[in-house]
């Protein structure tokens, strides 16, 4: 009987040291803005005609570097609302988790966006670079990022990094041996745009409406 | 002593909102009282009333300052309530031990 009732208590006490640890901000406007933004980015850059290499390398950049932002002062403003710090332990350990394949997704953009418009490359293989392996890499890393941070996150993030990597894999094994702009924007629209937006509308109508971190 | 594990048992711990608060607060190095609330679905009552008790043990420390202009209390284990509530979970599992290999 007691040694029931201790093994309850263990459980407890585990279940509750989880939970402590898991980020709990909502994920939804996040998800929504990152889906909205790769969306409109998308659509934007392929009507304006962006398609230079180089030209479209530093674009996703600074729009990566803005949405990036943009999400980080949405989690501060939920966290005023909730009258608790931004810089909490779990919001600490996300950005951690994900820092390393973020920061490896903006030196591989910085990269690109110098090295296309440097002498060595030709016209085809910069083309290549920044509108088939670019987006291709950059999907895969950030796909690492949310799979990381998903370790302290609600259940259903790890699988959404992984199904991340798993199509920026895809991608890159279907890649077309000379990619045109097309493939970069339908990249960067579809996995960017698209799969956060639906994402978000599933987080929307799933996720516990008062959260907090 | 009596040398069943059970009765070793911190009472102050023991009791299940307290051993919540102490769960939570093991696995972090410290939350706001707004956390905590929300996480446990306490009221606020309840929950002062909970670590005014922890905190009169010397196993919570509480810290009150201000964040963007409203006040802001968190809570941290001191390292005493760190090692009780270490040996607390090492006599659950002593209770657990005993009862398989008997």
């Amino acid at each position: 009987m007691q040694s029931d009732r201790a093994r309850e208590h263990l459980e407890v006490i585990r279940t509750l040291m989880e939970r402590s640890a898991v980020y709990r901000r909502a994920l939804a406007p996040m998800s929504l803005l990152a889906g909205g933004v790769g969306l409109v980015g998308a659509g934007a850059g392929w009507a304006l005609d962006l398609s230079a290499p180089r030209t479209f390398a530093g674009y996703w950049l600074a729009v990566g570097v803005a949405t990036g932002v943009v999400a980080l002062l949405l989690v501060r403003r939920q966290a005023l609302k909730a009258q608790e710090p931004f810089w909490s332990p779990p919001t600490r350990r996300v950005i951690q988790a994900a820092g390393p394949a973020l920061l490896a997704g903006l030196v591989l953009g910085v990269v690109a966006w110098w090295r296309v418009g440097a002498e060595p490359l030709s016209g085809v293989t910069a083309a290549a670079l920044a509108a088939g392996w670019l987006p291709c890499g950059w999907v895969i890393l950030y796909g690492c990022a949310v799979h990381s941070a998903g370790f302290f996150m609600p259940r259903g993030i790890r699988l959404f990094g992984g199904i991340l990597v798993f199509l920026g894999c895809l991608l890159l094994l279907l890649l077309p041996g000379r990619p045109g702009p097309r493939f970069g924007w339908m990249v960067m629209g579809g996995v960017f745009g698209a799969l956060h937006l639906a994402y978000g509308i599933y987080l929307r109508f799933t996720e516990p409406r008062e959260s907090a971190a | 002593m009596n040398p069943d594990p059970f009765f070793q048992l911190d009472r102050v711990i023991h009791e299940k909102g307290r051993l919540s608060i102490m769960s939570l607060l093991a696995a972090t190095p410290d939350l706001s009282f707004t956390e905590l609330r929300n996480l446990l679905r306490m009221t606020d009552g309840n929950l002062t009333r909970h670590l005014r008790t922890l905190q009169e043990a010397g196993y919570v420390a509480l810290t009150k300052t201000f964040h963007n202009r409203r006040p802001l209390t968190t809570c941290a284990l001191t390292s005493a309530g760190r090692k009780a509530f270490q040996n607390y979970i090492d006599l659950l599992e002593q209770i657990v031990r005993q009862n398989r290999d008997s």
